[in-house]
């Protein structure tokens, strides 16, 4: 089964995406190999955790935008929830949804792995 | 026809990506992943670019930051598009104000996207964005000269700690004053005069300024340097072109947008394979090219203690050994700047000898 395919099984919205890689499966693929380490490289439960809410905010609202561009749905939704919660100092409800979404986050970027 | 070059500035690297993929039929693009960056391209013209897309929410510097200081520097008639994730009243309201040009969301349309710019840069001739030729006040001299010595202090403790003294950088900032000097001086069309000059020169010396993020371990290592080493090592021309940018003061401009351009693009090569940004020939400014000479030259130049001509033909003969590090015209330059240079290191020796002598006499007395 091809990663797309896999995908698929974990909502990612793979027609949406390719439209927006103008059609090109390859340059999509590539994309999404990047994802495990901006996932790595932008740690928010942690963060939040740290009380460093300024940066806290940066992280998830650089994955809104990233796992929106891949159209990784399930978490996009997730992140605009997030970043909106963190902004309005919901800090505890953010890290609430945040670990709610971590274990698919997690089979995302493992599944992303495993081809790699 | 000659593509538009848009500068896509993201410091997501996949939503760069992803926007490139989407404009690299019609456009050229150049990408940088922070504010200071892409100002540094958008004031030196260097690459030129035609318009701009500007993340809005960007770690150190964001994008109306990055407005900001595009205004603060009249640079006008440069479309910027605002790239975000969170199209807000507030960000809207911004964004009107800083006159930009349009809006794109996250996530992208792809299709909307590429229509959207290929309409605006069809219609819209692109007016050659101009930076205003820069002259002094007194006060930018003072507030810039405080700047120098806060810089100084900082660069010199660094030093120390790392058991080097600034003579290799002493050098660097007179050479770049000898090679510039000749240049304005066979060149009536040369943008700096001694003013400029003087200035760009005490600019020259903090081009390792860098270097300071880099491990200490790593800047002693003799041993030949990995991969990894080599990418940490990088890293420093940029992290000395941001450290110089935190100073915003309208007065100490010039100063500042020289010592960048010099800390960051130092290391860039004639035929584009330097770091950190690959600028080939004049894609670089001639001032960096300057300084990478002279770093490169007093390198091996000072690891002699004869000071003739001689020796300079050898250094010269060694810096074009690898044919696509310097321009022929820099080359040139510093063949053409051969009697103050040699004046310049003569001058130099005999006052470390005299220095010497009084401190063997002082030790003598004892």
């Amino acid at each position: 089964m091809s990663l797309t395919e896999k995908l698929k099984e974990y909502g990612v919205n793979v027609a949406e995406a390719l439209e927006r890689f103008m059609g090109n499966e390859a340059i999509y693929e590539r994309t999404l190999k990047k994802f495990p380490a901006a996932v790595e490289t932008h740690p928010v439960a942690e963060v939040i955790k740290s009380g460093d809410s300024k940066t806290a905010v940066a992280n998830a609202h650089t994955l809104k935008g990233v796992t929106g561009n891949l159209s990784i749905t399930p978490l996009y939704t997730a992140y605009v929830e997030i970043v909106n919660l963190l902004r309005a100092d919901e800090n505890e409800k953010a890290l609430a949804m945040l670990e709610d979404i971590l274990p698919l986050q997690e089979k995302i970027v493992d599944c992303i792995k495993g081809s790699m | 026809m000659k593509q538009k070059r848009l500068l896509l500035v993201d410091d997501s690297e996949i939503d760069r990506s992803i926007l490139k993929n989407i404009l690299q039929n019609d456009f050229d693009i150049v990408e940088t992943d922070n504010g200071y960056a892409a100002l540094e391209v958008i004031l030196s013209g260097k690459p030129h670019v035609d318009g701009v897309l500007l993340d809005i929410f960007m770690p150190v510097l964001d994008g109306f930051n990055v407005l900001r200081l595009m205004q603060e520097n009249k640079i006008e008639n440069l479309p910027v598009i605002l790239v975000t994730a969170n199209a807000t009243k507030p960000n809207v309201e911004k964004a009107l104000f800083y006159k930009v040009t349009d809006f794109i969301t996250k996530p992208f349309n792809a299709n909307d996207i590429a229509d959207r710019l290929r309409t605006l840069f069809s219609i819209e001739e692109t007016k050659e964005v101009v930076i205003p030729k820069h002259t002094f006040s007194e006060n930018d001299i003072s507030e810039t000269n405080t700047y120098i010595s806060k810089l100084k202090k900082i660069f010199n403790e660094y030093l120390r700690n790392s058991n080097k003294d600034d003579e290799h950088y002493v050098n660097i900032s007179a050479l770049t004053e000898i090679l510039l000097s000749v240049c304005a001086a066979e060149d009536r069309n040369f943008e700096a005069d001694s003013a400029h000059i003087a200035m760009i020169s005490k600019a020259a010396y903090f081009l390792d300024i860098g270097c300071m993020v880099v491990p200490d371990a790593l800047m002693a290592s003799k041993s030949r340097r990995t991969d990894s080493d080599r990418a940490i090592y990088q890293t420093h021309t940029v992290a000395g072109a941001e450290m110089v940018w935190l100073n915003h003061s309208p007065s100490c401009r010039y100063f500042v947008k020289m010592c960048g351009d010099i800390c960051m693009h130092h290391h860039e090569r004639n035929d584009g394979r330097g770091f950190p940004h690959k600028l080939a020939g004049n894609d670089n400014s001639i001032y960096a090219q300057v300084v990478g000479a002279a770093n490169r030259f007093d390198q091996i130049f000072s690891k002699y203690m004869e000071i003739n001509d001689f020796r300079f033909d050898f250094t010269l003969r060694e810096m074009a050994v690898d044919t696509g590090e310097f321009s022929p015209y820099v080359l040139t330059l510093l063949d053409n700047s051969r009697i103050p240079i040699l004046s310049y290191y003569k001058k130099n020796a005999r006052k470390k000898e005299t220095y010497n002598e009084k401190k063997r006499d002082k030790k003598h007395d004892k």
